[in-house]
């Protein structure tokens, strides 16, 4: 039993004979008068001294003030706002900041033009760039035909210089200490249309493009890429790339929510062809197929994702598949704990656990943060015998996703592998 | 029972709160902070400090920030509900409207009737109506009949028709900035607002309180310039004990802003600060424009003990709160009984206040609550003037089993006996617990001690808090104490008496918590 004794004797004072209203209180309460001299300052120094912690990690916090003041005095967030959109919010600019890649940071500028706003009918121009003169650009188009019932066309042009694309050669073993830097410049014309109307679950999208890519030695801190050393060129290095390119990507999608998903499913099939025109003989019939569902394991938001999927690029030319035809594995949806294009070769498999759990929601609005446990697995190889027979790779991780009901903000994600920790940070659409 | 006199001093300075750094402060730096600081451990272990505003019995006295009211004498339902009010509300137009109200989520404007009285006028959601004035005005009657400061609320109509604008007449710009109050800008207030046909619409009048405003108060320190304000505020029991109300009545939104400092000149260029609570449009089922979220009063905005909860136990982890539902009424919200649990209450933000009171604090208002009968209650619900059949009753309702579980809270812990008396040598008692209806007639059954020093007198077992004592002190030492616990056991208080010739005299009260 705990005591806790409230000790104040003070000094006694007789109750007076008194007025109706004090006569009133002395009835009914026998309170003594009592009245104090001065009230204490309530310093109790030990007391300060266990809260010292506390107070030290406030003044640390503290320069942080002068900005939430002056953002909440001056309304700054809302003078952003109004600067970087127009009054109905149909066209918007997002800064774009990314300190994540292993390139170096980088940073551009997205407009957005989205009308009416939350519509599928959007232009996007995105420009970003990198402290290493890495260059991506891009713009997209989407619209809706009311005359096709809906049906959606989308068309886009990017452009792409990566100085230090990290190449671990062909193969599903091969090592992290071996990686080489490649130079890739890339340009993409594209343009697709979904043949069914955007309300069913099944779609059939087919798309035309057209790509550039000129593959050369990379610069960085890595050693860069020299023919004829350890690792086997990609197939058309040193050589001007155009491929036109036909793909037919048949999906089915299920989802109870495109952010949020508690159930459902989404399953494709795609076929693609290109086949560069300028004598490389480089070219690949790919095909990809992909299974992914989310089964409710427990009430609200706890949910398993189990992912499949399977990849083969066939040559079309002597030299073989162009590197953007291969399957890659690594990156920021499979073995995310390995950096991207970790293995590379012309047939691959790879699968996905992940056991997601609701961790917070503000309010009631909808928005919130997800918790995710997830496990990777997957192996490339050049033919069916060889990726089979080989020990497939794995990393595991956890990640964070910030989602509403109706969309995946961003994920940030932490991954392990035998190659080490990785850390990636993913905005976009992602399952 | 009085505080001394304020000492008069000049107006201090004024200061502003801000409600983003007041947020980030309280919802990720200070709990960050107290995860490493060894006080957070030694409180859990109960190492808290008691409050340093408080007498003898434990009671808080008389000041700038507390008047002691239902707790002091005995009040009837009609002058609760007529709670402080001066006036009757505002005059009948024309009104001068002075201002628009930028502040908060309500919709509002600042007018002066005919007398020259200043009054903010709140007005409530369309899509809910009653809803936050209903709420405004029944917390503002139970906490002024407690003993806070709070303006004087009225619910009246507010006819649009007789608004006229103050050519100087200013409010809120679209980035924060003072802008003139025109025709347009005053359409964009009201456009909020939703009239009956004749231009009527029920209103909120709260009365702008006296003096020169100074700023929010706070919940943790002191004011600077105040000369009169020397205990930090996370240690006044009046606003530690505050976290009782606000979990009765689901007042969320405890935060500085809804406080008040205001300079009350007494003449020279000097004065004294007088310390309020103000908008009480998130208590009940209300926050502001909208009914609360399921959650709200279960769990902080921020709140890394259930975030952890979630991501340690993979998911595992449930809120107890998922069962609350919201009201079958649109003027009551989401107000309910059967989950809530107020040990598990939560404001929106923490408070430092709050988290820093002890048993006794709870106590203190515990027994204040428990002076709120049901007909003073019900003579409260009845002036908010719900038109929803059967909402007042809901309200109530609800309002009464909370108070049981904020009382059973409260008492747990102690013996709640209070309000000690004497005539001659007979020492009496309230057993809050028994008028209450918390205990029945055999646990009310006492058992008592009576010592002078380390000397028993005399013991004994009473039916009731009521102590014969005049033969156990024939001796007449000069000081005895009166040891009560309760027969089945429990927690003991100890009545420390002063021994006259032809009486005694209660000189104070210690409460042992269990």
């Amino acid at each position: 039993m705990r005591a806790a004794i409230v000790i104040a004797l003070l000094g006694v004072a007789h109750t007076p004979a008194a007025s109706a209203a004090t006569e009133r209180v002395q009835t009914s309460t026998a309170w003594t008068r009592e009245v104090r001299e001065a009230e204490p300052s309530g310093i109790d120094p030990v007391r300060r001294v266990l809260e010292l912690p506390a107070d030290v990690v406030e003044v640390a916090f503290s320069p942080l003030s002068p900005l939430v003041v002056a953002l909440e005095r001056w309304k700054l967030h809302d003078r952003l706002f109004d600067l970087l959109t127009n009054e109905e919010l149909t066209l918007a600019i997002v800064p774009l900041v990314d300190v994540f890649s292993s390139s170096g940071p980088g940073a551009g500028a997205a407009l957005i033009q989205n009308a009416p706003l939350g519509s599928a009918d959007r232009l996007v121009v995105l420009a970003l760039a990198r402290t290493n003169r890495d260059v991506n650009a891009s713009l997209s188009l989407n619209r809706r035909l009311p005359r096709l019932n809906g049906r959606e066309y989308s068309v886009g042009l990017s452009y792409g210089l990566d100085h230090d694309l990290e190449y671990y050669g062909l193969g599903g073993d091969s090592s992290a200490s071996v990686v080489r830097l490649l130079e890739v410049e890339s340009i993409d014309l594209r343009a697709s249309l979904l043949l069914l109307r955007p309300d069913l679950d099944w779609n059939i999208r087919p798309e035309v493009a057209f790509r550039s890519r000129r593959l050369a030695s990379g610069t960085g801190e890595l050693p860069a890429f020299r023919p004829g050393e350890s690792l086997e060129a990609p197939s058309g290095f040193g050589k001007n790339l155009e491929y036109p390119e036909l793909t037919v990507r048949i999906y089915y999608d299920s989802r109870d929510s495109f952010g949020r998903t508690t159930s459902g499913a989404v399953a494709y099939v795609e076929g693609s062809a290109s086949n560069d025109l300028n004598g490389a003989q480089t070219g690949a019939l790919r095909t990809t197929g992909s299974v992914s569902v989310f089964l409710p394991l427990l009430p609200l938001n706890r949910v398993l994702f189990l992912s499949a999927g399977l990849s083969l690029a066939t040559p079309l030319g002597d030299a073989g598949a162009p590197l953007h035809q291969l399957v890659q594995l690594g990156g920021s949806t499979t073995l995310r704990g390995y950096e991207s294009g970790r293995f590379i070769d012309r047939l691959g498999w790879w699968s996905t656990v992940e056991y997601r759990w609701h961790l917070y929601e503000y309010a009631d609005s909808g928005s919130g943060l997800s918790a995710v446990l997830f496990a990777d697995f997957g192996q490339v190889g050049p033919n069916p015998e060889a990726m089979f027979q080989s020990t497939f790779h794995w990393s595991a991780g956890v990640s964070l996703r910030a989602e509403t009901d109706l969309f995946l903000l961003g994920r940030l994600q932490l991954a392990y592998s035998p190659d080490g920790f990785r850390i990636s940070l993913g905005i976009g659409e992602v399952l | 029972m009085r505080a001394p006199e304020p000492e008069l001093h000049p107006e201090p300075p004024r200061s502003r709160g801000w409600a983003w750094w007041e947020a980030l402060l309280y919802a990720a730096i200070r709990p960050l902070g107290e995860v490493i600081s060894p006080a957070t451990y030694a409180d859990a272990l109960g190492a808290k400090e008691e409050a340093l505003d408080v007498n003898a019995f434990g009671q808080v006295y008389a000041s700038s920030w507390f008047t002691p009211r239902i707790g002091r004498w005995v009040m009837t339902p009609d002058e609760v509900a007529a709670g402080g009010d001066t006036l009757t509300g505002p005059t009948t137009g024309p009104w001068i409207v002075l201002g628009g109200k930028v502040e908060g989520a309500t919709p509002g404007l600042i007018m002066q009737d005919l007398d020259g009285v200043t009054f903010l006028v709140k007005f409530d959601p369309p899509a809910f109506p009653e809803l936050s004035s209903a709420a405004e005005l029944i917390s503002t009657k139970i906490l002024w009949a407690a003993g806070y400061n709070v303006p004087e609320n009225y619910l009246g109509i507010c006819n649009l028709r007789w608004l006229q604008l103050s050519p100087r007449a200013t409010t809120g710009g679209e980035y924060g900035e003072e802008v003139p109050l025109n025709k347009s800008r005053l359409a964009a207030i009201l456009a909020h607002v939703n009239p009956l046909p004749d231009g009527t619409v029920r209103a909120l009048f709260s009365r702008i309180v006296p003096g020169t405003v100074l700023g929010p108060g706070s919940y943790r320190g002191v004011r600077a310039g105040d000369p009169n304000d020397k205990i930090p505020h996370q240690h006044r029991r009046s606003l530690r004990g505050l976290w009782l109300f606000s979990a009765w009545l689901n007042n969320t939104d405890t935060r500085d802003a809804n406080t008040l400092d205001v300079f009350v000149p007494t003449g020279g260029g000097l004065g004294y600060v007088q310390h309020y609570l103000l908008d009480f449009g998130d208590a009940l089922g209300a926050a502001g424009v909208r009914p609360k979220y399921i959650g709200e009063g279960y769990v902080h905005r921020v709140d890394w003990d259930a975030i952890f909860g979630q991501l340690l136990s993979l998911g595992l982890y449930y809120p107890y709160w998922l069962p609350v539902r919201r009201a079958p009424f649109r003027s009551v919200g989401v107000f309910e009984a059967e989950v809530f649990e107020p040990s598990s209450w939560r404001p929106n933000l923490p408070n430092p206040a709050f988290d820093a009171a002890t048993e006794l604090d709870t106590y203190w208002a515990g027994s204040i609550i428990a002076r709120f009968t049901p007909e003073i209650l019900r003579a409260i619900v009845a002036r908010a003037g719900y038109s929803e059949p059967g909402a007042a009753d809901y309200l109530l309702e609800v309002l009464l089993r909370r108070r049981l579980k904020v009382l059973r809270h409260a008492f747990e812990p102690v013996l709640a006996l209070d309000d000690p008396s004497a005539r001659g040598f007979t020492v009496t008692m309230t057993d809050l617990e028994h008028e209450a209806g918390l205990i029945d007639g055999a646990a009310a059954v006492l058992s008592w001690s009576l010592r002078a020093g380390d000397r028993e007198l005399a013991s004994g077992q009473a039916a009731g808090p009521r102590f014969d004592l005049q033969q156990a002190l024939g001796a007449r030492p000069s000081f005895a104490d009166l040891v009560i616990r309760r027969a089945r056991g429990g927690p003991a208080l100890v009545l420390h008496l002063r021994v006259l010739e032809d009486g005694v005299l209660p000189v104070g009260l210690e409460r042992e918590v269990d």
